[in-house]
C-alpha cells in the first residue's frame, strides 16, 4: 500500500468509479458523515479565513452539507455555489437548502473541471472530492482559475495510507474493515492518500505551502455514532465490494456491524477509529 | 500499556530551554485544549485541578474558563518550573490560581474538585490507570475527568524515501520516549486506562497537527523538542549531538519538507473526557 513518491498521487487516466455508489441510501450517509466530519470542517473554514460577505465555491456538494454550513458563515450579504457531478443528489441539496429557507445558495449539476463561471470567487472548499479525480494536480489547477487574487484554498480529504499504524492484534475485525476499504477504494481508482497529498498537490500548481491538520474521529463508548456511521459506509461500499470480489455480503454481515464493532472495542479497550482526514488551506500569492 | 514499576525520567529534561518549548507547545496545541476542555465541560464557577501544570499553559487556560469565581489549582513535581508559571499567571492577571510543588498522588488535596485536567502528563506516570483512580476520589460527584495525550503510533508509517532526516527524528524521538520509560501511545490507551480506573467510559478525539507555511511554528518547535531530549538521546547513545546538530534542525526539516513535498506530522494527541455519576 505504501507508495513511494514518484507515484503518490500519481495521475490515473479516468476519475475514480464514485467508489460508495450514487443510491439514496448512499446520500443518507453523506449527511450522517457530515454529523462527524462537520466540526472539522468548521474549524477548517474559520482557519482558512472564510467570513461573511465572501462568495464561495463548494466543489462536490454531494447531498450539500458543506454548501449549508458555510451559507452560514457569509450570511445573507455572501453567496455560495455548490457544484456536483450527480445531478440526482443536487436535487436533494438544493431541497435541503429550500427546506431551511437559504437564499444564498445555488447548486449546479457539472463537473467544476470543465464548467465557466462569470464572476470570480473569494474562497474554493472541497471535502472529499479530489481523491475521486483523475489527476488532482491538473484538476487544482484549473479550479484555482475561478478565485479572486488572495482567494482561499481549502480542502478536506482522507487519508488511508497511515491505516497500517492503528491496526494491532486484538482488534481483528478494525483491521478487516480497513484491508477492505482499502482494496475497494484502490480498485475503484480513488487516491488513498489524498489527505496527504493535499500538500504536493497545493505546492506544484504554485500556491504556497498549506497549513494542515490531521483528524480522526474516534470513539469506543456504547452510544458513540461513529459505528452506526461505519455501518453505512459499508451499506454504501457493498455492491462494489462484491463486484470487484473483495469479500461476500455474508462475510460484511452489515447487519451486524455495529454491534461486532462494538463489542470488540469493549473486549479489546482500544478504541475505533473512523477514516482519518486532513484538512489543509493556503491563499493564492496575490 | 505496560505497568512500570517507576515513573518515566521526564524525557523532555527540565532546563530553561525546555520551559520555552512548552509554552511554544501551546501555541500550536492550544486550540486543541480550548475546544476539548469546551467539549468536556468546563465551565464558569468550577474549581479544577490541573495535574503536571508545568509553565502552567493549561492552568492559565482553565482559569480564563473557570473565571473570577472559580479557582484552578495546578500541581507539578517540578519546583522550579511553578515559579514561571506563577510568575506568567501574575502577568496575565489572573488571581485564581494556586501552585503547588508535589506529586499529585500523594499530596494531600481536597475532594471537592468539579475537574481534574491534565495534558502530556499520564504518559510520564508508572501506571497511568491507578493515578486516574487516586486521581478521581479528589472529586465531586458528577465530576469531570479530562486528559489530552501523546499518541506516537502514526508516526511508524510515516517513514519515507524521500525524508531521510524526518526518519531519523521519529526514530530517536520515539526511541528516547521509550527508554525513558514513557508510554508512547498514551493517546490510543486513554480509553483502557479510564475503564481500568473504574471511571466511565471516556469520549475521545484524535488530532495533529501538520505542515507546513514558511511561517509555520511547528518547525522551531520540532527543534525545540530536540534540545530538550538531546541530552537523553546521547545519555542512552542513540545519536550523537553532531548527527542531531539541533542548531539547525527547523532549517533542514523545513528544507526537507518543501523538497519532499511531503508534510511532518506533529505528534497527534488524544484526548479522552468523561464525568463522574452525579
Amino acid at each position: 500500500m505504501t507508495k513511494n513518491s514518484s507515484d503518490s498521487l500519481h495521475p490515473i487516466h479516468r476519475d475514480a468509479n464514485y467508489t460508495l455508489e450514487r443510491t439514496p441510501h448512499e446520500t443518507k450517509r453523506l449527511i450522517e458523515q457530515s454529523k462527524i466530519y462537520g466540526e472539522s470542517t468548521r474549524l477548517l473554514c474559520e482557519w482558512a479565513g472564510i467570513h461573511k460577505g465572501m462568495r464561495v465555491l463548494d466543489i462536490g456538494s454531494g447531498a450539500g452539507d458543506v454548501s449549508l454550513m458555510i451559507a452560514e458563515i457569509v450570511g445573507n450579504s455572501g453567496h455560495i455555489v455548490g457544484v456536483d457531478v450527480n445531478p440526482a443528489i443536487i436535487e436533494t441539496a438544493r431541497q435541503r437548502a429550500a427546506n431551511v429557507g437559504l437564499k444564498n445558495v445555488e447548486f449546479i449539476a457539472g463537473d467544476a473541471r470543465t464548467l465557466d463561471f462569470e464572476d470570480k470567487f473569494d474562497a474554493l472548499v472541497g471535502r472529499f472530492v479530489l481523491m475521486y479525480m483523475a489527476d488532482p494536480v491538473v484538476a487544482l489547477k484549473k479550479l484555482i482559475t475561478h478565485l479572486k487574487p488572495d482567494g482561499i484554498v481549502a480542502f478536506q480529504e482522507p487519508e488511508y495510507t497511515l491505516y497500517p499504524a492503528i491496526s494491532h492484534p486484538s482488534t481483528p475485525l478494525m483491521s478487516q474493515l480497513y484491508d477492505w476499504i482499502l482494496d475497494v477504494f484502490q480498485h475503484s481508482g480513488a487516491h488513498l492518500d489524498m489527505g496527504i497529498g493535499l500538500y504536493r498537490a497545493f505546492v506544484e500548481i504554485g500556491l504556497p505551502p498549506p497549513e494542515m491538520h490531521l483528524h480522526a474521529p474516534i470513539g469506543a463508548e456504547g452510544n458513540w455514532s461513529g459505528y452506526r456511521y461505519m455501518v453505512t459506509i459499508f451499506q454504501s461500499l457493498l455492491p462494489l465490494i462484491e463486484k470487484y470480489e473483495i469479500a461476500t455480503a455474508e462475510e460484511v454481515d452489515v447487519d451486524t456491524l455495529a454491534e461486532r464493532l462494538r463489542n470488540e472495542v469493549f473486549l479489546s479497550k482500544r478504541p475505533f477509529f473512523l477514516p482519518l482526514h486532513v484538512t489543509a488551506y493556503t491563499r493564492l500569492r496575490s | 500499556m505496560s505497568n512500570q514499576s517507576r515513573d518515566a525520567e521526564y524525557t523532555m529534561g527540565r532546563s530553561e530551554s525546555e520551559t520555552d518549548r512548552l509554552i511554544e507547545q501551546s501555541v500550536l496545541y492550544d486550540d486543541v485544549t480550548r475546544r476539548f476542555l469546551l467539549r468536556s465541560g468546563i465551565a464558569k464557577g468550577m474549581k479544577v485541578l490541573d495535574v503536571g501544570s508545568g509553565a502552567g499553559d493549561v492552568a492559565l487556560t482553565l482559569a480564563e474558563f473557570v473565571g473570577s469565581e472559580g479557582t484552578v489549582v495546578g500541581v507539578d513535581m517540578n519546583a522550579e518550573i511553578l515559579e514561571t508559571a506563577r510568575e506568567r499567571a501574575k502577568a496575565a492577571g489572573a488571581t485564581n490560581i494556586e501552585f503547588i510543588a508535589g506529586d499529585t498522588r500523594t499530596l494531600e488535596l481536597p475532594n471537592d474538585f468539579d475537574a481534574i485536567v491534565g495534558r502530556l502528563v499520564l504518559m510520564y506516570m508508572s501506571d497511568p490507570a491507578d493515578a486516574l483512580k487516586h486521581l478521581a476520589s479528589h472529586l465531586k460527584p458528577g465530576g469531570i475527568v479530562a486528559f489530552q495525550e501523546v499518541d506516537f503510533s502514526p508516526y511508524s508509517v510515516a517513514v519515507h524515501a524521500d525524508t531521510p532526516l524526518i526518519n531519523d527524528l521519529i526514530k530517536w524521538g520515539r526511541t528516547v520516549f521509550e527508554r525513558s520509560g514513557a508510554h508512547v501511545e498514551m493517546g490510543m490507551e486513554l480509553y483502557k486506562a479510564f475503564v481500568d480506573a473504574g471511571l466511565p467510559e471516556p469520549s475521545l478525539h484524535f488530532e495533529a497537527p501538520m505542515g507546513g507555511p514558511e511561517n509555520w511554528p511547528g518547525f522551531a518547535y520540532l527543534e525545540n523538542s530536540f534540545r530538550s531530549i538531546l541530552p537523553l538521546i546521547e545519555a542512552y547513545e542513540i545519536a550523537t549531538a553532531k548527527e542531531v546538530d539541533v542548531d539547525t534542525l527547523a532549517e533542514r526539516i523545513q528544507a526537507e519538507v518543501a523538497a519532499s513535498k511531503r508534510p511532518i506530522m506533529l505528534p497527534p494527541h488524544v484526548t479522552g473526557h468523561a464525568t463522574l455519576p452525579s
